[in-house]
C-alpha cells in the first residue's frame, strides 16, 4: 500500500491519510515503515502526524462524530446538545465511548451553518440540533 | 412531470433524499444545486410558464399530493427575488456548464486578460481582499518555471459556506476560473486544497475534475487544521508538510508552491473571474463601492430566520442583509451582537450594522469581512463566552510557530476564564488590551494578528459583560 | 547598497536580511531564534523594527533591505513589544533560563502579569551521553530542529504537536539516543535558552575562559575553542569563523573529549616484571631507554633500532622523532602510522602530479558543480565533511558515490556506482575511455599541461564500458552516464578514502583517478582536483615533517645532496644514506633479528595493522620495547615498559589536516597525572644519547622544520594564529598559503598519463571463502578506539558487529544479533552478525574498533606494491554458526546509519 504513495518529493501528509484511511488511524509504530518508504526520518513523519487534528494514532470507536463548536453553531447554542451528547456516551470531547461505539471529536465548523447547530456521524450531517434529536442520532448508529 | 430537488449536503441535511425517493416513478427527479435559502429547504420545484416555482420545507410525507398545491414562484420569495445574483447565477437551475469564459480567454493573449482582471478591481474574496490582477500580473512576471495556480477551498471560517456550495453546486466554474488563471500567468498546473469536513463537495470536485480536461488540476485534502487556510501554511500542507506559516516576503506569488511562482487564491474569487471574462471588466467595476468592486456572496448565519446565502452587490448595509434578506431574529430572540468575517472578525453592537458591506468600510470602523460570513447572536449569548471560545478556538488552531500567538491566544483564554468565573478585574482588562495590541502588532500571521478583535471589540461594546463579580 | 539605520547611514549587501545587516553594521538586534547559520524562521517576534513606508513592524530576520530603506530598531513601542514578548516566554517557564532574564532586565520587565495556572513539568530526556533536553525551558524556537536539518543534515528532530503545546521531540519519539540523532552538538550550540544543554556543562559549570585548539580526530581538523571552568574542560564549542568547520562538529570532537579525564589512562611509566606491572619513575624509565638503544646501537648497529612516530601527534613530535632517529641514533628506520592509510595516495599521485597531498580545499565543496565520491563514507568517517556535502547537494551540486556498500550519502547521489570491490582500477580505466571515445576531453588542458597521454591511451583503449562491466559489476550505461557527468560539469571534485587505497593496487587505483582528472582538465581549479580525505588528525602532517623511512620532509630524496646539505647545517649531523624500513618491513626484520629495538610512539600495532599474528610474534622477539601512549592498549602487552602520553589538551603544537592546512594546537590545561609530554620524552632520551636538542620553545621546532621544508618555509606560530592556519605550499614569510594547487603547473612540471592495468585483488571470493569482507569505520568510534572506547562515546556502541545482507542471513539461518564464526585463509574471529542493507549479497562489512575480536588477525600481508599500504578493503572470508548458539553479548549497542 505504501508503495502507491512514493512520490519526488516525498508527501509525507497524503501517505499519512491514505494510512489512516486504510486502517482508521495511524499505529505510532508504522512510522518507521513509513518513514523508511518515503526516504524521510521517523521525526518528519511523526511531526506531520502530531500537527493535523484529523489524524489520529490510536483506533477509534466504530462511529466518529464530529461535533461542531463553529461560531454559528455557538450562536444557536449547541452546548445544550453537546452535553446531552456526552451524557448519553458517557465520554467527553476528544474520547471515545466505554463500549467503543463513538468517538467525539469536536470540529470547527461543517458549512452546514445556515442550519446549525450540527454534528457529523461518519458523512451524514445532522443540522438544527436539539439535545433530543441529538441523542436520537446517535440511536441510528449502532 | 419533472421536480427540481437540490443534492446540496445542506438540503440532505434537512431531508431533500428521503423527499427525493418519496417521489413515484413516473416522477423525474432532477438534483441540482441550492439556491442558497435554506430555511426553505427542501425546496422542491418544478416549471411553470412564468418560470420556475416551489414548495418550501418539503417532508417526505408531503410529497403525495404535494403537486396538487399550489407553488410558490420563486420570484416572489423576497430572499431570492432581491438578490443580485452572478456568481451563484445558476444556483439551484440545472443548467450544463457552458464554459464560455474560456472558451474567450483562449482567443486573448495573457496580458489581456490580466488587464481584464485589473481593470476589473477584483479583490480576493478570502479575507485578505487583495487586488486578485496585481497577484496575477506578479506570478506572470516571475522568473521560474514550472508555475501554478492554487485554490484555497478551505474555507476554515466558521458560519462560511459559500466556496462550499460553488464545489457541490457549480464546481466547473471553479476549475473555468483556475484554467483562466492558468492562461493568464502561464501555469502548468492547479491544486484546490479543501477541507476534510467537506466529504460531499469533495465527491463533487472529484467528479469534475476527472471530467475537465483543459487544465491539469489536483484535488488535496486538508487535514483538519484552521490555519492551513492561511495561504503559506496552505502550501505547505500541499506539499505534505506541517502547515506551519511562512514568513513573507517573499510572497507565493513570486515563491510558493515548491518556491516557484503560484496564484493562490480564494474560490469565489475564481468563480467571478468567468463573468468578467464574458461581461467584461467595465461591467464587474460597476457594481459595488469605490473600493469595493462587483457583489459578495455573503453567508448568513446564527440566530436570523432565514439563513443562507445572499449575493448582493458591495454596498448594502449589514442592516439591510439580516433584516430585508435575513427575515430578522428567529421568534422570541432578542439581537445582541454580529459577527462578520469568521471567528477573528470584531463583534459589532447594533448601531454599526449601518456599516455597508464593503472592505474599507469594515476597515474603518474596526471590522473584516473576511470571507463574508455573517453570525448574529442572540442576547442569550455571553460575550464573555464567546470571547473565551473564540481564544480558545485560536489556541486550538495557532501553528505554534511565533510567540504573541502561541502563548498568547492561551494566556488570553485564561484571563476570560477567570473573568467568566468571576475573578476578574479591570488589570485583567488592561493586560487583555496590552497582550491583544502584541498579538495584532507582533503575529507572524493573521491568525494571532485578528485573534485579538473579537475579545478587544467585545470588551469596547459589552463591556458590562465583562465586569461581572461571582 | 546604503540603507539608514537607526539615523545613520550603513553600507549592506543585497539580498540580506536586515538582522544580519544590522549585525553587520554593529547593531545587535534583539533575537532569540534568529541564527547567522541558520535560514529565518520568524518565531520570537522580538527582532520587530519599523521601516518608513511599510505598514506594521515588520520582522528585522526575515525581511531583506532595499536600497534606501529607512530601518528603526529602537523605540518605546518596538521596546513595549518586545517585553511583552518576553513576558509571555516568562509566564510559561517563570525560572526562565539566563539569556530570557537578561533580557526582561534589558526591556524592563518587572514582573510577569499573567496567573500561572500550570506550571510545566516535563521530563527531562537525559538518554544521550553528552547533553541533555529540558523541554521546560524550551520556547520552540524551533533552532534545534533547524540545525539538524540545515547544518547537520541528519532531520533526526522535529518539532511535534502546535499551537501552545508545540514541543520538540526526536526519532519517533524515541528520546534522542534511541533516534537517529548522530550526538553532533549542532542542536546544542543553537539553543538560546539551555534548554538544550551539555551535561558537563551542567556539571561542572560554565567556562571560565576559552582556548582556540584543533581537534584530534579526524584529518578534518576542526576548531574548537575549549571552555575551561576552574582547571578543567567542560566544553568544546566548534569555532564559527573557521573556514575549516564552520562552526559546526561531529560527535567525537565535540564530545568525545572525556578520555583526556578517564581513569584508565596512564598515569606514570610502568616496566614489565614478569608477568607483573611496576610503577617506575620517570628518570627510570629514560635510563632503561638510553641503555637499550645504546646497547642495541653498539652490539647490532643503528639499524637495528627503529621508531615509529604517531600521526595523532604533532608535527613537532613527529620532526623531533624523526630527528632523534637520524641524528641521535643515525638511522633511517622512522616510520608512522600514515603507512596503513593513505601511502598508497601518496604513490600514486607522486607518480602523475608530484604531489603528495589534496589539491584542493574542503571550500571547494561550496563550489564545485560534481563531486565524486570514492571509498569514502564522510557521514561516517568526517562527518563535518559529510554534512558539507549534504549542504553543497542542497545548493545543487550533483553527487557519484563509488562504493561498494549503499553508504548514506547514496541517498543524495545522481549515481551509486556499487563496484565489486578491488575493481578500482578496471572502473577509473573504464570512465576514462568513455571520455575519450565520446569526445569529451579537455584538450586544451591536455596539450598544455600533460605528457605520455599516447602510451596511455595505449592501454586504456580496450578498457570498453562493456569491458569493465564485466570486472567492475557496474552497467555499462552507468559507467557511460558517470563519465559523461564527470567531464562536461564544469567543475567535478573528486573526494576519496581509503576504499581507493587499501588494496593491492591502490596506488595503481589512485593514479587512473588522477588520470581521470587531467583528462577532462579538472584540477588546478576551484572546485575540482583530487582530494583524499586524510584520516587522522595529523597523518598528513607526520609525512610532511619527514616521519618516513624513504624520504626526508617534503618527499625530498635522501641521497640529494643539496638536502643533505641543507640537514647537515641545522642538525650538525649528517643526514643517514642507507633507506630505512617501513613498518611491515620492520616486522619481518625483527622476525630475522636485524631489527632488536623499537620505540613506538602512539600507534597500536598490535590492533591496527594486517597479519596481527606476525606483528605480534614481531614485537615479542625484540630485546626492548617501549611504547609511548594514552592508554595501556594491544601494544602494549608486547612492552617491555610503557610510558604515558600527554593528550592534545595538553600541549602545544600543530596538525596539519586533508587540505593542507597547518593549524596550532594550543595548550589547555597542565598534563595531568605529571605526565612528561612525547616531545619532552624526546628531548630527554636524545640527550641521553649524546645528541640534545635545545629549543626554547616548541615554536622553534616550527621554525626548523620551516627551514627545512620548502612547502612550509613561510610557517610559524604567529602567522597561524593571525588566520586559520595556513595551507601550503607557503614558500615565503609573506606567502598566505595555497588553497588550490597546481594552478599554473605541477611539481613535476607537467602531469604524467600513468596507466595502470587492472590485476585482481589479492583475494577473490573462492567456494571455501565465498563472502567479500570489507572492513572499516563507524561514526561513534575512531580507528582502533583508543580513544573512543575509553570515552562516553562507548554508550552508543560497543561491539564491532559483522554487517550482512538480509538473504546472506536467511540462507545461512542466521539471526539478527547472532554471534557468528568468520574465518579467513588466517584465522578465525567471532562477531555479532546485524542485518544490513549497505552491503549487497556477497559482501560483508565490519570495523575494527574493539580490540578483544582481534579482527585484523583475518589479514594477510597483502599491500600496495609501490607503497606497502595493506589491503584492508578486500579479504575473502566464510562464514558459519556456532556450533552452541552462543547468544549476542548482553546489551549489544550498535548503530547502523543509512
Amino acid at each position: 500500500m505504501l508503495e502507491k504513495c512514493v512520490a519526488s518529493p516525498p508527501n509525507i501528509l497524503a501517505t499519512l491519510q491514505a494510512v489512516q484511511a486504510a486502517f482508521g488511524y495511524v499505529p505510532l509504530d508504522t512510522v518507521p515503515a513509513i518513514a523508511a518508504k518515503l526516504g524521510v526520518t521517523d521525526s518528519d513523519v511523526r511531526g506531520v502526524l502530531s500537527f493535523y487534528h484529523d489524524l489520529r494514532t490510536e483506533k477509534p470507536g466504530k462511529h466518529v462524530i464530529r461535533f461542531c463548536l463553529g461560531d454559528s453553531c455557538r450562536a444557536t447554542h449547541c452546548e445544550n446538545s453537546l452535553a446531552a451528547i456526552e451524557k448519553k456516551l458517557g465520554c467527553e470531547l476528544g474520547e471515545t465511548s466505554p463500549d467503543g461505539k463513538f468517538t467525539l471529536e469536536k470540529v470547527y465548523c461543517l458549512g452546514n451553518c445556515a442550519l446549525s447547530p450540527n454534528m457529523m456521524i461518519g458523512e451524514e450531517i445532522y443540522p438544527r440540533l436539539t439535545p433530543k434529536s441529538a441523542t436520537a442520532a446517535l440511536e441510528k448508529h449502532k | 412531470m419533472k421536480v427540481y430537488i437540490p443534492d446540496d449536503s445542506a438540503a440532505v441535511s434537512v431531508g431533500a433524499n428521503r423527499v427525493a425517493a418519496a417521489f413515484p416513478k413516473d416522477v423525474e427527479v432532477i438534483r441540482t444545486s441550492s439556491r442558497g435559502a435554506f430555511f426553505l429547504e427542501p425546496l422542491v420545484e418544478i416549471d411553470t410558464p412564468n418560470g420556475r416555482a416551489g414548495y418550501c420545507n418539503v417532508k417526505p410525507a408531503d410529497v403525495p399530493g404535494l403537486l396538487k398545491k399550489k407553488p410558490t414562484p420563486i420570484s416572489k420569495i423576497p430572499f431570492l427575488a432581491k438578490q443580485t445574483r452572478f456568481t451563484f447565477a445558476n444556483a439551484g437551475l440545472a443548467k450544463p456548464y457552458d464554459f464560455a469564459a474560456l472558451k474567450k480567454a483562449r482567443g486573448m493573449k495573457p496580458q489581456q486578460i490580466l488587464d481584464e482582471v485589473k481593470k476589473a478591481n477584483l479583490r480576493g474574496r478570502g479575507g485578505a481582499a487583495f487586488p486578485a490582477g496585481v497577484k496575477w500580473q506578479t506570478t506572470a512576471d516571475a522568473r521560474g518555471q514550472p508555475k501554478y495556480i492554487v485554490a484555497n477551498a478551505d474555507e476554515g471560517d466558521a458560519g462560511t459556506y459559500s466556496d462550499r456550495m460553488i464545489m457541490e453546486g457549480e464546481p466547473y466554474r471553479l476549475l473555468e476560473g483556475m484554467a483562466i488563471a492558468g492562461l493568464a500567468v502561464g501555469a502548468s498546473k492547479g491544486y484546490v486544497y479543501i477541507r476534510s469536513e467537506y466529504p460531499a463537495a469533495l465527491k463533487k470536485l472529484r467528479a469534475a475534475v476527472a471530467q475537465f480536461t483543459d487544465f491539469e488540476i489536483e484535488i488535496v485534502l486538508g487535514a483538519g487544521a484552521y490555519i492551513c487556510g492561511e495561504e503559506t501554511a496552505l502550501l505547505e500542507s500541499i506539499e505534505g508538510k506541517r502547515g506551519m506559516v511562512r514568513y513573507k516576503p517573499p510572497f507565493p506569488a513570486v515563491e510558493g508552491l515548491w518556491g516557484k511562482p503560484t496564484v493562490i487564491n480564494n474560490v469565489i474569487t475564481f468563480a467571478t473571474i468567468p463573468d468578467i471574462i464574458t461581461r467584461g471588466a467595465d461591467w464587474h467595476a460597476s457594481l459595488g463601492t469605490a473600493t469595493s468592486k462587483g457583489t459578495m456572496p455573503l453567508q448568513l448565519a446564527g440566530q436570523v430566520k432565514n439563513a443562507g446565502l445572499v449575493e448582493v452587490p458591495f454596498g448594502a448595509t449589514l442592516e439591510e442583509v439580516i433584516y430585508d434578506f435575513g427575515g430578522g431574529m428567529p421568534t422570541g430572540c432578542k439581537f445582541k451582537a454580529v459577527q462578520v468575517g469568521g471567528p477573528l472578525g470584531s463583534i459589532f453592537p447594533k448601531k454599526l450594522l449601518e456599516t455597508p458591506i464593503c472592505f474599507d468600510a469594515f476597515a474603518k470602523v474596526g471590522g473584516i469581512l473576511g470571507h463574508g460570513g455573517i453570525v448574529v447572536y442572540d442576547d442569550q449569548m455571553d460575550m464573555v463566552a464567546l470571547a473565551r471560545h473564540l481564544m480558545e478556538f485560536t489556541a486550538a488552531e495557532s501553528c505554534g510557530k511565533c510567540t504573541p500567538c502561541r502563548v498568547g491566544s492561551t494566556r488570553a483564554r485564561e484571563i476570560l476564564e477567570a473573568i467568566l468565573d468571576g475573578d476578574g478585574s479591570d488589570d485583567d482588562l488592561a493586560l487583555l488590551n496590552e497582550l491583544g495590541d502584541t498579538m495584532k502588532n507582533g503575529s507572524l500571521c493573521a491568525l494571532g494578528g485578528l485573534a485579538p478583535m473579537p475579545v478587544l471589540t467585545a470588551i469596547q461594546y459589552f463591556g458590562k459583560d465583562f465586569r461581572r463579580r461571582k | 547598497m546604503i540603507i539608514t539605520l537607526n539615523g545613520r547611514k550603513v553600507e549592506v549587501q543585497p539580498g540580506q536580511t536586515i538582522w544580519n545587516a544590522a549585525r553587520a553594521n554593529g547593531v545587535n538586534i534583539p533575537s532569540l531564534c534568529a541564527s547567522p547559520n541558520l535560514k529565518p524562521y520568524g518565531s520570537c517576534r522580538l527582532c520587530l523594527c519599523e521601516v518608513d513606508g511599510q505598514r506594521g513592524y515588520p520582522a528585522s530576520c526575515t525581511t531583506p533591505v532595499r536600497d534606501g530603506m529607512v530601518v528603526r530598531t529602537d523605540s518605546a513601542k518596538l521596546n513595549q513589544l518586545r517585553r511583552n514578548v518576553i513576558e509571555l516566554y516568562l509566564s510559561e517557564q517563570p525560572e526562565g533560563s539566563l539569556q530570557l532574564r537578561e533580557y526582561a532586565a534589558q526591556f524592563g520587565l518587572q514582573r510577569v502579569r499573567y496567573r500561572q495556572p500550570k506550571k510545566r513539568a516535563y521530563k527531562v530526556d537525559a538518554s544521550n551521553p553528552f547533553f541533555a533536553f529540558d523541554p521546560n525551558k524550551c520556547i520552540a524556537c524551533a533552532r534545534c530542529v533547524r540545525a539538524c536539518d540545515e547544518v547537520q543534515g541528519t532531520f533526526a528532530i522535529s518539532m511535534f504537536g502546535r499551537g501552545f503545546e508545540s514541543s520538540v521531540a526526536a526519532g519517533n519519539d524515541v528520546g534522542f539516543a534511541a533516534s537517529n540523532c548522530v550526538s553532533c552538538g549542532a542542536c546544542v550550540k543553537e539553543c538560546p535558552t539551555d534548554a538544550l544543554f551539555e551535561k558537563a556543562v551542567a556539571e561542572f559549570g560554565k567556562p571560565d575562559y576559552t582556548t582556540r585548539t584543533t581537534c584530534a580526530y579526524c584529518g578534518v581538523g576542526c576548531n574548537f575553542d575549549v571552555g575551561v571552568r576552574a582547571g578543567r574542560i567542560v566544553t568544546m564549542r566548534p569555532v564559527d569563523a573557521s573556514p575549516v568547520n564552520w562552526g559546526h562538529a561531529c560527535v567525537k570532537g565535540r564530545f568525545g573529549w572525556d578520555y583526556v579525564y578517564s581513569e584508565e589512562r596512564l598515569k606514570k611509566p610502568i616496566k614489565r616484571v614478569g608477568d607483573k606491572w611496576v610503577e617506575i619513575a620517570w628518570d627510570e624509565a629514560f635510563t632503561m631507554i638510553i641503555d637499550a638503544f645504546q646497547r642495541a646501537k653498539e652490539k647490532h648497529g643503528p639499524d637495528a633500532v627503529a621508531a615509529v612516530s604517531s600521526s595523532r601527534g604533532t608535527n613537532e613530535e613527529n620532526y623531533l622523532m624523526q630527528k632523534f632517529m637520524r641524528c641521535a641514533v643515525g638511522s633511517n628506520n622512522v616510520d608512522n602510522c600514515a603507512r596503513v592509510c593513505h601511502s598508497a595516495t601518496v604513490s600514486g599521485m607522486m607518480e602523475v602530479f608530484g604531489t603528495w597531498a589534496a589539491t584542493n580545499s574542503l571550500n571547494d565543496l561550496e563550489q564545485t558543480k560534481l563531486l565524486m565520491l570514492i571509498g569514502a563514507n564522510p557521514t561516517e568517517g568526517h562527518p563535518v565533511t559529510g554534512a558539507r556535502i549534504k549542504r553543497a547537494i542542497r545548493r545543487g551540486a550533483k553527487l557519484i558515490v563509488v562504493d561498494p556498500r549503499r553508504i548514506e550519502l547514496c541517498r543524495y547521489a545522481t549515481l551509486h556506482l556499487q563496484l565489486k570491490p578491488g575493481t578500482n582500477v578496471a572502473l577509473f580505466n573504464g570512465l576514462a575511455n568513455v571520455v575519450v571515445t565520446e569526445g569529451l576531453t579537455d584538450k586544451k588542458f591536455i596539450a598544455e599541461r600533460t605528457e605520455n597521454y599516447d602510451a596511455w591511451w595505449e592501454v586504456i583503449r580496450k578498457y570498453t564500458p562493456e569491458h569493465v562491466a564485466g570486472i567492475t559489476g557496474v552497467p555499462a550505461d552507468k559507467i557511460r552516464e558517470a563519465a559523461r557527468l564527470y567531464a562536461t560539469s564544469g567543475a567535478s571534485m573528486c573526494a576519496h578514502g581509503l576504499g581507493m587505497t587499501e588494496h593491492k593496487y591502490g596506488s595503481y587505483g589512485i593514479m587512473a583517478l588522477c588520470n581521470l582528472a587531467i583528462l577532462t582538465g579538472n584540477v588546478g581549479r576551484p572546485g575540482t582536483g583530487i582530494n583524499p580525505l586524510r584520516g587522522q588528525n595529523n597523518v598528513q602532517g607526520s609525512c610532511d615533517v619527514g616521519s618516513m623511512p624513504v624520504y626526508f620532509n617534503a618527499y625530498q630524496k635522501l641521497d640529494d645532496p643539496a638536502v643533505r646539505q641543507k640537514f647537515e647545517v641545522v642538525t650538525g649531523k649528517p643526514l643517514p644514506q642507507k633507506k630505512g624500513w617501513k613498518t611491515p618491513q620492520m616486522w619481518d626484520a625483527a622476525l630475522a633479528g636485524d631489527l632488536r629495538v623499537m620505540w613506538i610512539m602512539g600507534y597500536d600495532v598490535a590492533q591496527t595493522d594486517p597479519n596481527l599474528l606476525k606483528v605480534r610474534a614481531a614485537l615479542d622477539k625484540l630485546d626492548f620495547l617501549v611504547v609511548s601512549d594514552l592508554f595501556f592498549n594491544e601494544t602494549c602487552k608486547h612492552a617491555d615498559l610503557v610510558l604515558p602520553a600527554a593528550s592534545f589538551v595538553e600541549k602545544d603544537g600543530t596538525f596539519t589536516n586533508g587540505e593542507r592546512r597547518v593549524q596550532r594546537v594550543h595548550k589547555v590545561i597542565e598534563p595531568m597525572h605529571g605526565i612528561i609530554p612525547d616531545a619532552e620524552q624526546i628531548f630527554r632520551v636524545s640527550a641521553g644519547l649524546g645528541y640534545p636538542m635545545k629549543y626554547a620553545n616548541i615554536s622553534e621546532v616550527m621554525d626548523e622544520i620551516a627551514k627545512l621544508t620548502p612547502t612550509m618555509a613561510g610557517v610559524a606560530y604567529d602567522k597561524l594564529d593571525d588566520h586559520f592556519g595556513l595551507q601550503w605550499p607557503v614558500p615565503t614569510r609573506e606567502h598566505q598559503g595555497t588553497g588550490i594547487m597546481h594552478t599554473d603547473r605541477f611539481p613535476r612540471g607537467k602531469a604524467k598519463f600513468s596507466p595502470a592495468e587492472y590485476l585482481p585483488p589479492g583475494e577473490v571470493p573462492t567456494d571455501d571463502y565465498p563472502f567479500t569482507l570489507v572492513t572499516g569505520r563507524v561514526l561513534h568510534h575512531y580507528n582502533c578506539g583508543a580513544q573512543t572506547r575509553n570515552s562516553k562515546l562507548i554508550e552508543f556502541v560497543n561491539r564491532d558487529v559483522l554487517e550482512m545482507h538480509a538473504e546472506d542471513a536467511t540462507e545461512l539461518g542466521i539471526a539478527d544479533g547472532e554471534t557468528v564464526n568468520v574465518t579467513s585463509a588466517r584465522a578465525t574471529i567471532q562477531l555479532p552478525c546485524v542485518i544490513s542493507e549497505r552491503v549487497i549479497p556477497g559482501q560483508l562489512f565490519t570495523t575494527f574498533h574493539f580490540p578483544d575480536n582481534d579482527l585484523n588477525t583475518l589479514l594477510s600481508s597483502s599491500a600496495d606494491a609501490l607503497s606497502s599500504c595493506p589491503e584492508y578493503k578486500v579479504l575473502t572470508v566464510r562464514v558459519a554458526k556456532l556450533p552452541a548458539k552462543k547468544r549476542a553479548p548482553a546489551k549489544l549497542r550498535a548503530r547502523v546509519l543509512v
